[in-house]
């Protein structure tokens, strides 16, 4: 795993990640990572966005995590797709390794009431507690958690 | 750790804030009282004469006076109940200790948070929300705006998943062709697809191992 210039851990797993969507709507290549929603079972894609106030979930992936009866804060988010309304909650999301260790998040993430895109991990409420880093020649993931 | 909301945090405050800004400041006030003239440094620090400090607190009073005109009636009625009995500290901390000031203080940060929140600024809102004193924070809406608000949690798990290289190739090569549909792969091959992902989930979940689970926008 990646070292910091004295010699401690910086990331801790790395995951090869998909560069390209080819269903998006945009032309541009994208960092896609693995993550597994708690409760759902399975993982799933998630978009990595750095410039995202907040990180999102697919209302259906919301459902089947037993989210959409939590109590939220409601929100209207920005996005590349108009002004969104959903809640923000807090829940658990792991991002999967490849290689070396996962690590588990308690993160708050934005729940919309519609949405038509995928789901995003963004700066604020979940990637802000992340080491990571991106070898774009081989595709792959590298992350840790922040101290 | 309850001054938090200091020089720095209105110093972050963009120029389009200013309504913000100003909000946050009758917050502050409220919630310290007149004995700390932030923005313009803590007067608990003990660096100003009383001279200073009396212009301090009118440099103060005259940014907050903007939200009482451009702020909604709510805060406006708050600045006409204590901003002329501020003049003398006698009398605003006799509003401040009065029955309900309290509920009220707790309501003009939960908006001045949202507000934050709705800019997008979550240290700022954060950093509202710790300036609060601490026999503040049970409140049911703090409560709920400091879960959301709180910085996330990590921790390392020996939880892996499998290289999806071979699954990232399908999604690359048939996308098109599933348009719409949830897609559950495993090793480069398509094992159901299904219009909902709970029907998609009907499908998969007695499988040994676990597909990674995909919708094609």
């Amino acid at each position: 795993m990646l070292k910091t210039l004295d010699g401690a851990d910086f990331t801790t797993g790395r995951a090869r990640f998909l560069d390209e969507d080819a269903n998006a709507l945009e032309g541009t290549a994208k960092i896609f990572v693995k993550i597994e929603p708690s409760n759902l079972g399975f993982p799933v894609l998630a978009q990595l966005d750095t410039g995202s106030a907040w990180s999102i979930l697919k209302p259906e992936i919301a459902e089947e995590m037993q989210l959409m009866n939590e109590e939220g804060e409601p929100k209207r988010l920005s996005t590349r797709f108009g002004n969104i309304d959903g809640q923000l909650k807090r829940t658990n999301i792991t991002i999967l390794a490849d290689d070396g260790d996962s690590i588990e998040l308690e993160a708050t993430v934005f729940i919309p009431t519609e949405w038509t895109g995928g789901n995003f991990l963004g700066y604020g409420g979940l990637l802000e507690r992340v080491r990571f880093a991106v070898d774009p020649q081989e595709n792959l993931f590298y992350f840790g958690p922040s101290a | 750790m309850t001054n938090q909301l200091n020089n720095n945090v209105f110093d972050q405050l963009t120029a389009s804030s200013d309504y913000t800004r100003q909000t946050a400041a009758l917050v502050a006030m409220m919630v310290h009282g007149s004995e700390q003239s932030f923005g313009l440094g803590w007067p608990g620090q003990r660096q100003a004469e009383n001279g200073e400090r009396k212009k301090n607190m009118s440099l103060t009073l005259a940014s907050i006076r903007p939200a009482t005109e451009s702020g909604g009636s709510f805060i406006e009625s708050q600045c006409k109940g204590w901003l002329p009995a501020s003049k003398h500290r006698a009398g605003q901390k006799q509003i401040l200790s009065a029955p309900g000031v309290a509920t009220e203080i707790m309501e003009i940060t939960y908006r001045v948070v949202l507000s934050l929140m709705g800019s997008e600024q979550v240290t700022l809102a954060r950093k509202a929300l710790a300036a609060l004193p601490l026999d503040r924070l049970g409140d049911p809406m703090i409560v709920r705006l400091r879960k959301m608000l709180a910085v996330p949690v990590t921790k390392t798990s020996q939880k892996r998943d499998t290289d999806r290289t071979l699954d990232y190739q399908w999604i690359r090569d048939h996308a098109q062709d599933y348009r719409g549909q949830w897609v559950a792969l495993d090793k480069g091959e398509l094992l159901a697809a299904a219009a909902s992902l709970r029907e998609l989930l009907d499908h998969v979940k007695h499988l040994k191992h676990r597909p990674l689970l995909h919708q094609i926008s």
